[in-house]
């Protein structure tokens, strides 16, 4: 398993808005400089929600193969629970080899069943307070903010970032 | 962080089931087992179907949905084909300029939903109100399938007019809105305190939306995979408008099923089928019996005047309109009398926009908190049966709005007590 630090992330469109909701768009551009994928179909569903404009620095990658299309076929048949988004993000992890990043349930089980490596918002943030950028407090009042907006995490998952950005 | 959170994979991978067959990509794929069966259509060829078949029904021709769409009107050919393969950017174009879902596009099986409806004139609901209400009952079924209750609720049972049989249209349509009213539990004298939630508690799916077309009151679909579906227009229109136009197709599914034949609606309306669907409607929400015990209450042996006329429009949630008219065909007004009436309220109402007197109850609100569709969306969310992404476009929201009416769900069921 590769570092978070390095390759490609492909995001879902919920850790996009988490970070945008909270007024924390700079610190994800950071994170993901130079290495951050985008869906059409995200952009596509963050333009419905009203999110303009997308991170800079991002690319927006269009499944353009037969190959791609047959793939987001098999996994909108297979896994039918998963909108849009979710399996464009996915297909662009399989297909740039990027890492995914998504706080949905479903989609990180899907794509774990799919041997594609993932992360979450929650790893992000430790990322970031790994690289210095943020302190471990200031993680966790991202994630109370993220949770204020929307975002929801299992009381295990937080409990286990607690310990962790504070620890380091 | 939550690479090291490892959750358990979901048992089957899908709630749909376990992958049946793996495929290059780890895929269940629906591949020629025995070798006899046809040969699946290839991702091109399906999204090339769909394609052709959503743009004709948008009534779109070739050259100008590729002018829309940015490309030749040999390369539109050649998708709608299956020869070339459209990408991801250009389907999404689709999707915005025909108003479907980008999985609308990946769909094997077009199941037909034949449409019928209620219009002030002869005026067909164009194509997005069609789509739309098609979306919306695609939406109520991915999600009764997710939540595992699809198939759980019998639909409303058929009453088929044989003149051979049965007396005439009309007094046929009176007899199966008695017959209802028994099947459903309601008898022959109370007003319907919400048929809203009475219809969708037995097997009807209902929708709401604000079609641009005011003109078009109402739609109804069927097909044996969505049931009965009905689409209530809500805009500029009064909630008494709204109730008798959900029952007035509600008489379509009952009575006229086997004319849902035609994805695109009739351009010319049956009027006798159209009478016979008003006349199940008045008979449904104000039965004789029950304006007759309802008088005896009100006005006793007198005439009736304006002040019991209000009343009974409030007892059976209807319009004017509609009361005075069923005062009249049942003996209980003078046609002089119901024409001074109408005659008085129009003038003093104005356009058919407002009513006189009108309802001052939430039916709609009341019934939408215990909705069926609501109930699925809700447990569904809960449960994590269904991704955020997904349920925002089962509810045709944005991704925002989803995620605050989840979150409103969640802070209700942390306040439950333990």
């Amino acid at each position: 398993m590769r570092p978070l630090e390095e390759g490609p992330l492909s995001f879902d469109s919920n850790v996009i808005l988490d970070f945008h909701l909270t007024g924390n768009y700079v610190l994800l551009e950071r994170l993901a400089a130079g290495r951050m994928l985008i869906s059409d179909f995200v952009q596509d569903e963050l333009s419905r929600s009203e999110l303009t404009p997308l991170p800079s620095g991002c690319e927006v990658v269009a499944l353009t193969a037969e190959e791609e299309l047959d793939f987001l076929r098999e996994l909108a048949r297979t896994y039918r629970n998963l909108g849009p988004g979710e399996l464009g993000a996915i297909a662009v992890s399989k297909f740039r080899a990027a890492i995914f990043v998504s706080n949905d349930g479903n989609a990180r089980t899907a794509a774990r069943n799919l041997g594609i490596e993932l992360t979450g918002g929650l790893g992000l943030l430790q990322l970031a307070v790994t690289a210095g950028y943020i302190d471990g407090a200031g993680a966790i009042r991202i994630m109370e903010e993220m949770i204020l907006q929307g975002s929801w995490f299992s009381d295990k998952l937080i409990s286990m970032f607690r310990q962790s950005v504070l620890k380091n | 962080m939550d690479r090291y959170d490892k959750k358990p994979a979901h048992p089957t991978g899908t709630p749909g089931g376990p992958a049946a067959k793996s495929s290059d990509h780890g895929l269940a794929g629906h591949s020629e087992e025995s070798g006899l069966s046809e040969r699946e259509p290839n991702i091109k060829e399906v999204i090339g179907r769909n394609l052709k078949q959503a743009r004709e029904a948008a009534e779109l021709s070739q050259e100008d949905f590729a002018e829309r769409l940015g490309v030749s009107r040999a390369t539109l050919s050649g998708f709608e084909n299956g020869k070339v393969a459209i990408d991801s950017a250009k389907l999404l174009r689709a999707a915005q300029i025909l108003g479907m879902s980008i999985a609308d596009f990946f769909k094997e099986e077009n199941q037909q939903l034949a449409l019928l409806y209620r219009a002030a004139e002869e005026i067909v609901p164009d194509h997005s109100v069609r789509f739309r209400f098609r979306h919306k009952c695609e939406a109520y079924r991915d999600l009764e399938e997710i939540v595992g209750v699809a198939d759980s609720i019998l639909p409303p049972p058929e009453y088929k007019y044989l003149p051979l049989f049965h007396s005439k249209p009309y007094q046929f349509a009176v007899q199966v809105a008695q017959s209802e009213r028994e099947r459903l539990g309601i008898g022959q004298l109370d007003p319907i305190p919400n048929v809203f939630r009475l219809l969708d508690e037995n097997g009807v799916r209902i929708f709401l939306d604000n079609i641009p077309q005011d003109r078009v009151f109402g739609l109804s679909g069927f097909s044996n995979l969505y049931g009965p579906c009905i689409l209530v227009n809500l805009n500029k229109h009064t909630l008494e408008r709204n109730i008798f136009t959900l029952v007035h197709e509600y008489a379509h599914l009952l009575m006229h099923r086997d004319y849902y034949v035609n994805p695109s609606p009739p351009e010319k309306k049956d009027r006798e089928m159209e009478e016979v669907a008003n006349c199940f409607a008045a008979n449904f929400l104000v039965p004789e019996a029950g304006l007759r015990a309802a008088l005896n209450k009100t006005a006793g042996q007198k005439s009736v005047e304006l002040q019991d006329l209000v009343f009974l429009k409030h007892h059976f949630k209807v319009s004017f309109q509609v009361m005075v008219r069923r005062l009249r065909d049942c003996g209980f007004m003078a046609s002089k009398d119901h024409d001074d009436l109408f005659a008085r309220v129009k003038t003093s109402v104005g356009d058919d926009t407002k009513e006189f007197a009108p309802l001052d109850v939430d039916l709609i609100g009341s019934w939408r908190q215990v909705s069926r569709f609501n109930y699925l969306a809700r447990k569904a969310a809960l449960g994590e049966m269904v991704s955020v992404g997904k349920l925002a476009d089962l509810l045709g929201q944005n991704l925002i709005q989803t995620r605050n009416e989840i979150q409103s769900w969640r802070k209700e069921m942390a306040s439950a007590p333990a």
